[in-house]
């Protein structure tokens, strides 16, 4: 004779949302580096208040 | 043709990186930082991103060997102990999460699935109460979801506990 049948309990669904937050580092100052000088600040500011 | 060494590759090389991002395709962003990092070793930001592409396409072994190995100025403690939490080395995980400040939603993101991997359900229900509590973003239903599940373990564990109470 086999064992009755039993309920037991599922395993729950669970998700990754950690894997949200390995994330690219910001690339933009490696993308233009500021240059030196004024312009370069000027043009620095600009792109900041732009994101 | 630019010479080797001649960092006035850089910005367009970063820029296509970028765009492997928000593409993402991290096998050619791998690729990319691989570049990079062969004329310029010291490029830290480069390297980082090799390790979020590497642990984006499930590949860590690999990214903790980098981790492992690294000693510049760019932070990856959070990329180590995500890799050490998928490997299953959740005490090490925990751990490595202790470098960083506790109020960081990653970090207590992190540290709720290393709670219920760890099979402490209470505190892992009680993360999930602060994060619900305190966030607001595209990922609410998922974070509800795993609620519910801490739930759902601390029931079949004997508490008595109701979603109602947070």
């Amino acid at each position: 004779m086999p064992p009755s049948m039993e309920p037991a309990p599922c395993k729950p669904l669970f998700f990754d949302v950690a894997l949200n937050h390995v994330k690219f580092p910001d690339l933009e100052d490696k993308i233009e580096p500021v240059r030196g000088g004024i312009s370069g600040v000027v043009k620095s500011m600009l792109n900041w208040r732009r994101k | 043709m630019s010479k080797p060494g001649d960092p006035n590759i850089l910005p367009p090389l970063y820029k296509n990186l970028k765009e492997c991002d928000q593409n993402g395709d991290y096998e050619k962003a791998i690729r990319i930082a691989n570049r990079i990092l062969k004329e310029f070793p010291n490029e830290d930001r480069a390297l980082k991103c090799k390790i979020v592409c590497l642990i984006q396409n499930s590949r860590f072994h690999e990214a903790l060997a980098l981790i492992d190995g690294y000693s510049g100025g760019e932070n990856i403690t959070f990329e180590k102990a995500y890799c050490l939490y998928r490997v299953n080395k959740f005490s090490e995980s925990l751990a490595a999460l202790q470098g960083l400040s506790a109020q960081e939603l990653r970090v207590k993101e992190l540290k709720a699935q290393l709670f219920y991997r760890l099979e402490k359900y209470d505190e892992c229900f009680n993360l999930y109460g602060d994060i619900i509590k305190n966030t607001n973003d595209d990922y609410e239903a998922e974070r509800s979801t795993n609620y519910s599940a801490a739930l759902a373990c601390l029931k079949i564990d004997g508490d008595t506990k109701t979603v109602s109470d947070h």
